[in-house]
């Protein structure tokens, strides 16, 4: 249902020479209830490029390219993304102010209580209080505004304003990015049950191998009080080498099966190597290098990897589970030790190090991002270039505080690695590269976080 | 509703909620099923303008303007495609 342009309903953006009329009386709104977030506000720069949209039938308003609310159906957008807060909650909160259709849609429930609104950029708050029609919402006694902090964590249950995630300012990336987690999670569910008959079939033929291989469990504790590497693939990964070399037999290196071959390559031979992708084509190209070195090495693995991977191993093997219903049945008749893993080998190579007993787990290649314009570290099997500008797409910052390219999943799987390091404070977590992504509780060798 | 449109739908009920990968699978599922039904002579639509259509659609997934996706997906590409 479209509604048309001025209803209280839909909202309108004034005419251009309105705006600082309109800011202001949303201002003085803003500042009597929340004089902090006004004061913020009045200090942030406007944004770079503001475009009004006038060709469609509601017309809308692009902040650096990105438009802010439908040109066509601004209401009917707003019930849509309000679809989400189930509808007899009593209190939720909403991530970005957008046009306000999508704060008004939920105030339009009677048994909401309570709405947290909670501003991913400054600029394009102030953009929005300048071009569209917010009275109702911000004198409403339910609403609670507040601007996101670095430290924050998503609440629940939430609607989000896409535009707003898109245009998050910096402090906001991390809580961004665990929405955008949270909204694809029902996707990314789907897409697993959908490759679990394939993972299925591998473990049942991988039981002839988990009847023999050994457990993972007989490595945790064996290291303890060591230093450990964990050995990923991204780029970053060719700055280590010489420290690598330097350090070998100090520490306990443990490389992700995609690191193998650049580190074999350097004459770096890993003490452990992790392997969990069920994905056969992706995995054993990994393998294709000469591992005849490796014979007294332990291969970790998930048993859902492809079987030709586990006889591509010249060394033992030693299985682990995830925390994983596909496990529940085989777990009885062969018991293993757990890792943790929730989409990336890393995962479960950082739960390893820390499982063996490390006091300090360091980083290398753990990128989650694209520097230096490649996908993985060269050598590896699936290193290529990367011609995105970071901004443009998925991006997260790198530890000089600039942003570099990366992809949705990636910045995930940061995000995940982020809380776990969270749940170990009694491992000192080292990201040994400013050149990718920064990654929250882990300092850096010069002892900075 | 033809199998494309309700692709397209699916596409644009997703971004105009942030849920960015499953968005960006029915979109790649919805050009694919465009192709096959020109190749196929099933679909019969102003190709310049179709092809503008979706060079604005690219232009705007390449930026995550997410809701005008969302906009050309639903009011233009659907009426134009049937």
């Amino acid at each position: 249902m479209t509604e048309s342009a001025g209803t209280m309903r839909g909202g309108h953006p004034p005419r251009r020479e309105d705006h600082p009329v309109r800011l202001a009386a949303h201002g003085r709104q803003v500042a009597e209830r929340w004089p902090d977030i006004w004061q913020a506000l009045s200090g942030t720069e406007p944004a770079r490029r503001i475009e009004p949209v006038e060709d469609t039938p509601e017309p809308t308003v692009a902040v650096d390219g990105i438009h802010l609310c439908s040109g066509y159906d601004r209401s009917g957008e707003a019930d849509i993304q309000a679809a989400r807060v189930p509808p007899r909650v009593a209190e939720a909160w909403v991530y970005g102010v957008g046009s306000g259709n999508l704060i008004r849609a939920l105030l339009g429930r009677p048994r909401l209580r309570k709405l947290h609104v909670v501003i991913l950029s400054l600029t394009v708050a102030k953009t929005s209080l300048a071009r569209f029609d917010h009275d109702d919402w911000l004198s409403d006694p339910r609403v609670e505004l507040s601007v996101a902090g670095s430290g924050d964590a998503v609440q629940f249950p939430f609607a989000a304003c896409p535009p707003c995630l898109q245009l998050a300012d910096d402090g906001a990336a991390r809580l961004r990015d665990q929405i955008l987690l949270e909204l694809d999670t029902p996707y990314i569910r789907a897409n697993l049950r959908e490759r679990e008959s394939v993972h299925r079939s591998q473990l049942a033929d991988n039981e002839r191998f988990l009847a023999h291989d050994g457990d993972v469990a007989t490595l945790f504790g064996t290291r303890a009080g060591s230093v450990a590497v964990v050995a990923a693939a991204g780029p970053s990964l060719a700055e280590h080498y010489p420290w690598l070399r330097a350090q070998r037999g100090g520490l306990v290196l443990i490389a992700t099966d995609a690191a193998l071959r650049p580190l074999l390559a350097e004459g770096l031979k890993p003490d452990l190597v992790v392997c969990i992708d069920g994905a056969r084509e992706g995995v054993l190209p990994h393998f294709d290098a000469d591992l005849d070195a490796l014979a007294d090495r332990p291969l970790i693995y998930f048993p859902v990897v492809h079987p030709d991977v586990l006889s591509a191993w010249p060394g033992p093997r030693l299985a682990a589970y995830a925390r994983h219903e596909i496990y529940r049945e085989v777990r009885g008749r062969h018991p293993r030790g757990e890792l943790f893993a929730s989409g990336t080998v890393t995962h479960a190579a950082v739960d390893l190090a820390v499982g063996l007993g490390a006091r300090e787990v360091h980083l290398a290649g753990a990128d989650f991002g694209f520097p230096n314009g490649i996908s993985h570290v060269s050598g590896s099997v699936h290193s290529a270039p990367v011609t995105d500008a970071p901004g443009i797409g998925p991006w997260v910052h790198d530890g000089y505080g600039r942003r570099i390219a990366t992809q949705a999943n990636l910045r995930g799987y940061l995000r995940d690695l982020e809380a776990y390091i969270g749940a170990h404070p009694e491992v000192a977590f080292v990201n040994r590269s400013r050149s990718g992504a920064y990654i929250a509780g882990a300092r850096y060798p010069d002892g900075r976080p | 509703m033809t199998g494309g449109a309700q692709l397209a739908r699916e596409a644009a009920l997703a971004f105009r909620t942030g849920a960015q990968a499953a968005g960006n699978d029915a979109l790649a599922r919805f050009v694919d099923t465009l192709v096959n039904d020109l190749q196929s002579g099933h679909l019969s639509c102003p190709v310049q303008e179709l092809e503008g259509m979706l060079n604005e659609l690219f232009a705007a997934q390449q930026r995550g303007n997410w809701l005008w996706v969302a906009d050309i997906l639903e009011y233009r590409l659907i009426p134009l495609t049937g």
